[in-house]
């Protein structure tokens, strides 16, 4: 019963996560809709939590990003969970505090290793405009950081108050 | 490592499951689930996105429109500015056309001369030419407008610039003849620049509201035949030698730009 609680859970966060991005896609204009909002709020999650349930949030986020995108099925689904898998074992290894630093560290990794799976799997399904792709990349980059910092800071105001 | 090694494995195997069943059409019940879902949430939540767009640009054509009314109004201003100066142009134009038809049929010496300036004393009436002594411009000449129609005289002059009076200026006295039967002789004088008088014409002689009133040839500097306007009541009492007419001038001394200063020599 736990597990089942704690799949629905999941997947209700998984959705959760999606919506808000979708929700921050259609009112925000370039190059402020270009944010991460949900590489930003796993990576949040996994520094906080040291859970690999991320990893299975991850799992069901993108799935949801991979039925409502428009490009090959599996591609969100890998380079979304599969970057997070990673992330996880990084963040076991080799970063292992939760600095600041360690926040940016992995948004940045993250993103750079999300955006070449992502490119690599949709390099032989699409063509790519290669200086669009990479002023979205970048612009994704800043704002994700930016936010990834802000969120960071309130975070931490808000629980050392708690 | 081991773990790790499983934890990729089961990960992958999931991916690659999940893969084949979209494949296969496995996932169709789902997808509909989620759409299903999508639709609730992501298609209310858009159409808050949505509102914000719309706010966002009926903002941005509240912005436009208002740039867009500034620059008419500008366009509009500029047209106005456009249409009073063609205005203005074609009013000198029809003047200078009038004088030099009247020139045509008068031939004499004559000076074409801008207005540029008016006296600010109230019991005066003069105006300022922008032509003076060394364009030929001499004292007691007749100044005119139109077909002839006469404004004043040069009262002084400088080189550059020279000083009219007006025929409405209460110092203004000019020689006049009513265009009648008995070309009755008179005085036109002002009256502070709020009218003009013929004064001194013979009690016996019939004059009539409408009468021509030209100049008589009669004052130094000043040829016979320049229109000064024209009769519009006539006083006349019985005990006195000369009856008096009031006159309309013909040019409007209020308005003056362009004139002809016809010069003696």
């Amino acid at each position: 019963m736990r597990t089942v609680l704690h799949i629905l859970f999941i997947s209700l966060l998984g959705f959760g996560i999606f919506t808000s991005n979708i929700f921050l896609k259609n009112i925000l204009s370039f190059p402020f809709n270009t944010l991460n909002i949900s590489f930003v709020f796993l990576i949040l999650l996994l520094i906080s939590t040291h859970s690999g349930k991320v990893v299975w949030l991850s799992f069901i986020t993108h799935l949801l990003f991979d039925i409502y995108s428009a490009s090959t099925f599996g591609i969100f689904l890998c380079a979304g969970t599969m970057t997070m898998l990673i992330e996880y074992w990084l963040y076991q290894d080799l970063f292992t505090n939760k600095s600041v630093w360690t926040l940016i560290a992995m948004t940045a990794s993250g993103l750079v290793i999300f955006r070449i799976l992502y490119t690599l799997g949709i390099l032989f399904t699409e063509e790519i405009l290669w200086a669009d792709v990479l002023i979205f990349y970048l612009w994704e980059m800043i704002f994700s950081l930016i936010l990834a910092i802000i969120s960071y800071e309130v975070a931490k105001v808000f629980f050392n108050r708690a | 490592m081991s773990k790790r090694k499983t934890t990729f494995t089961l990960i992958t195997t999931v991916i690659a499951l999940i893969i084949l069943f979209n494949f296969f059409g496995l996932l169709t019940p789902l997808k509909r689930g989620v759409f299903f879902l999508i639709d609730i949430s992501v298609g209310r939540i858009s159409g808050v996105g949505d509102y914000f767009l719309y706010k966002k640009e009926l903002h941005q054509k509240k912005v436009d429109l208002v740039l867009e009314n500034h620059q008419l109004e500008e366009k509009l201003l500029q047209n106005q500015v456009d249409t009073t100066r063609l205005e203005l142009l074609d009013e000198e134009n029809k003047n200078l056309r009038a004088q030099l038809f009247f020139f045509e049929k008068f031939p004499s010496v004559h000076i074409g001369a801008q207005v540029v300036g008016r006296t600010i004393d109230p019991l005066e009436t003069i105006i300022t030419l922008n032509k003076g002594s060394v364009d030929n411009v001499y004292i007691h000449n007749p100044v005119i407008i139109s077909s002839g129609i006469l404004i004043g005289e040069v009262i002084s002059t400088l080189p550059h610039a020279s000083m009219v009076r007006l025929i409405n200026d209460n110092t203004s006295k000019i020689g006049a003849m009513v265009i009648n039967g008995d070309k009755s002789i008179g005085l036109v004088e002002g009256g502070y620049g709020l009218g003009v008088h013929m004064n001194f014409i013979p009690q016996n002689e019939v004059v009539t509201p409408g009468d021509i009133i030209v100049t008589s040839g009669l004052t130094e500097g000043m040829p016979r035949g320049l229109i000064i306007g024209k009769v519009e009541v006539v006083e006349k009492q019985p005990h006195e030698p000369f009856q008096q007419a009031i006159l309309e001038p013909l040019a409007d001394l209020s308005h003056l730009t362009t004139v002809s200063v016809i010069s003696s020599s």
